[in-house]
């Protein structure tokens, strides 16, 4: 590949861009996205570098003079191309999922998630530990409805934050400082009973 | 009460309260709550911002600059947020591959 300075990577792509320029733009990130996805994709991975790709090299394209310089260009391109590919693999893998479907059975009752589905016997509880679910189950419940539907889904259930965001009508960004703020409200309610997140995790240890 | 946060709420007591929860599990949950009010912090930046920088940011760790030192606030979203660790890890893949 030929090692463009920055300068001349926005020279030869800003404007009618160089369809050489382009073209070793384009193989390295088929290159690095077949690399990285072949690991995490088991599916036909070709067609959907090929959509990545394509959507990517628009991206760049469009925000060129966005990029600061501040990294090598072929860095930045890659970030591009990462943003693109894991998000819509995370909405893929998701795509048939609903926050009513993932908590509500067709009967009106709560659905178990994965986490609850161990089968094995409960061994006698705790007391302690018991008054630790019992906090947590309260402390959850003072947080808003929308603080307490990101927390459940993203810290507990585990789902991508852009399939939440996504659900909530909201975006990834918005959706972080809406769990950020749940935590922090969480811990000062924590230290109100005058315990600290350690203490709890003693209890456990 | 709307129907989906009824839901959310019977979802916590049912993984809470209910003497039918596997104790593992709730203790996981548990503790993996705390350890993120552990780690949280009053100031954090968001997933746009971490954006902004992440190309130089996984530049640096591949120079083996202290990036707790130089980006303390990137360094700490990276560690806290799933998803922008999973796009630097996939990106310093990328970076190696090229360097390689």
């Amino acid at each position: 590949m030929t090692q463009y300075t920055n300068e001349e990577w926005l020279d030869l792509l800003g404007g009618e861009p160089d369809q050489a320029a382009l073209a070793e733009l384009r193989e390295m990130l088929v290159r690095g996205l077949r690399y990285t996805l072949s690991s995490r994709v088991k599916s036909n991975l070709d067609p959907l570098i090929e959509d990545f790709v394509q959507d990517a090299l628009l991206k760049i394209l469009d925000k060129l003079e966005t990029f600061r310089g501040e990294s090598q260009f072929t860095t930045w391109a890659q970030k591009v191309a990462v943003r693109v590919a894991l998000t819509d693999l995370r909405r893929k893998r998701w795509r048939d999922f609903s926050l009513e479907e993932m908590t509500t059975s067709p009967d009106g009752s709560v659905l178990e998630p994965a986490f609850m589905s161990d089968p094995s016997p409960s061994p006698e509880r705790q007391t302690a530990q018991q008054a630790m679910f019992d906090l947590v189950r309260r402390l959850l419940d003072d947080l808003t409805d929308r603080q307490r539907q990101a927390v459940m889904l993203v810290m507990v259930s585990g789902l991508p934050m852009d399939v939440v965001a996504d659900q909530m009508d909201t975006n990834r960004n918005a959706l972080y400082k809406l769990i950020h703020d749940a935590r922090l409200r969480l811990k000062r309610r924590l230290e109100e009973e005058g315990l600290s997140p350690e203490d709890v995790l003693a209890v456990f240890g | 009460m709307s129907n989906f946060t009824h839901s959310i709420r019977q979802l916590i007591a049912r993984i809470l309260g209910q003497p039918s929860s596997r104790e593992r599990k709730k203790d996981e949950l548990v503790q993996g709550l705390m350890k993120a009010l552990r780690d949280s912090r009053e100031r954090e930046i968001g997933c746009d911002e971490v954006y902004e920088v992440l190309d130089q940011y996984a530049e640096a760790v591949l120079k083996g600059v202290d990036t707790a030192e130089l980006m303390p606030l990137v360094n700490h979203h990276i560690h806290m947020c799933h998803e922008c660790r999973e796009e630097l890890e996939m990106l310093m893949e990328m970076l190696r591959l090229q360097m390689a």
